[in-house]
């Protein structure tokens, strides 16, 4: 009876510290899709978005007339990007009907995604980074989409496919910025 | 109350067993996405492709061409720390490298102050290219977080990685010729 009582109460405190594993490796697994999804220099202000496209791209051979800049960076290596299409053609076609300059950042030479990628039939600049692109944005596989304000100003980003719902807010950005 | 602590023993070990279950689909999960992200990116570099082709600290375009089987790039990293060092150790591997019909060497700026120095020192031996492609910028901070520069091969491909800051412009000049 007493040995019962002993194993009953080894197994309570066993289960116990397992909880407690569960529950750190939950918080560990959030933690890092967090950091998988958001680029260190950007998540920096907590909130308040900081940095300037000029940091990262060679910003010789865009207009910086435009009133703003939409930046798609989509990843050689992301299989699914082109499910979004329709989502980012739209926010694409928007943009460009604001006057704003579209970028394209270069993942690699070889396998340059299909224009679909970067907006069919609105003119998508190509152009390249610098290694602190690299240092700062994590290589998320995922598509990024950035608006920069007519200041090269970071004011919204997108980390991730684009939905009807983000389309939403970046449109209202760029109503915000005409 | 000792019925009560028994009940509440019991669904300790119930919830206990449930944890045990998610801790281990948790692991397992955690173990793919760590399989998956080695198999895409890979453990080494030989084989990856890595270009060169980009913006020089100029303004200009700058695609590197190397039409001979036997011709080699050497591409490495500037840091703006060390910039005056790096610099002086790849000008004394380029005066050293005898065949430079064969062998083309390429600087990349690791960040924006090293295009700025590199700016106002006008000239120099080789390109340095201060904006470039994503997938080739990624590679070559890796190699040069571990001190090495990337050998790449006429088609594209990276031959080798060397550890150039552990060796001296000699050493690194000779290595580069004997590459074929």
């Amino acid at each position: 009876m007493r040995n019962q009582a002993f194993v009953r109460h080894i197994l309570f405190f066993l289960s116990i510290v397992n909880l407690l594993c569960w529950g750190a490796l939950w918080f560990l697994q959030g933690t890092v899709r967090q950091h998988q999804g958001v680029s260190a220099a950007f998540r920096h202000g907590a909130g308040v978005p900081v940095g300037y496209l000029a940091d990262y791209i060679y910003y010789g051979g865009i207009d910086r007339k435009d009133k703003c800049t939409v930046v798609r960076y989509v990843s050689a290596r992301c299989s699914y990007c082109l499910r979004e299409t329709a989502q980012w053609n739209q926010l694409a076609a928007r943009a460009a009907g604001s006057g704003c300059a579209l970028v394209g950042v270069v993942p690699d030479a070889v396998s340059l995604m299909p224009s679909a990628a970067y907006g069919a039939g609105a003119k998508t600049q190509i152009v390249f980074a610098n290694m602190e692109w690299v240092t700062d944005f994590p290589p998320v596989r995922t598509p990024t989409t950035m608006i920069f304000d007519a200041n090269a100003r970071l004011v919204w980003q997108h980390v991730g496919q684009l939905t009807d719902q983000q389309v939403m807010e970046a449109n209202s950005v760029l109503r915000r910025l005409q | 109350m000792r019925q009560a602590w028994l009940v509440l023993q019991w669904l300790a070990l119930a919830a206990s067993l449930v944890a045990l279950v998610q801790t281990t689909r948790t692991l397992l999960h955690l173990s793919l996405q760590l399989r998956s992200s080695v198999a895409s990116e890979g453990i080494g570099y030989v084989g990856q492709p890595l270009s060169a082709a980009g913006i020089d600290i100029h303004g200009n375009v700058t695609v590197p061409t190397m039409p001979n089987p036997t011709d080699t790039l050497v591409a490495f990293v500037l840091r703006s720390a060390t910039f005056d060092a790096d610099l002086a150790y790849w000008d004394s591997v380029w005066h050293r490298t005898t065949d430079r019909r064969r062998i083309s060497l390429v600087a990349f700026c690791g960040d924006r102050k090293c295009i700025r120095l590199a700016q106002r020192l006008g000239e120099h031996h080789f390109p340095v290219v201060g904006y470039g492609q994503i997938l080739s910028l990624e590679r070559l901070c890796k190699a040069d977080k571990e001190g090495s520069a990337l050998i790449v091969s006429f088609n594209g491909t990276i031959k080798e990685s060397w550890s150039w800051r552990d060796a001296t412009s000699t050493v690194t000049s000779s290595h580069i010729m004997e590459v074929q």
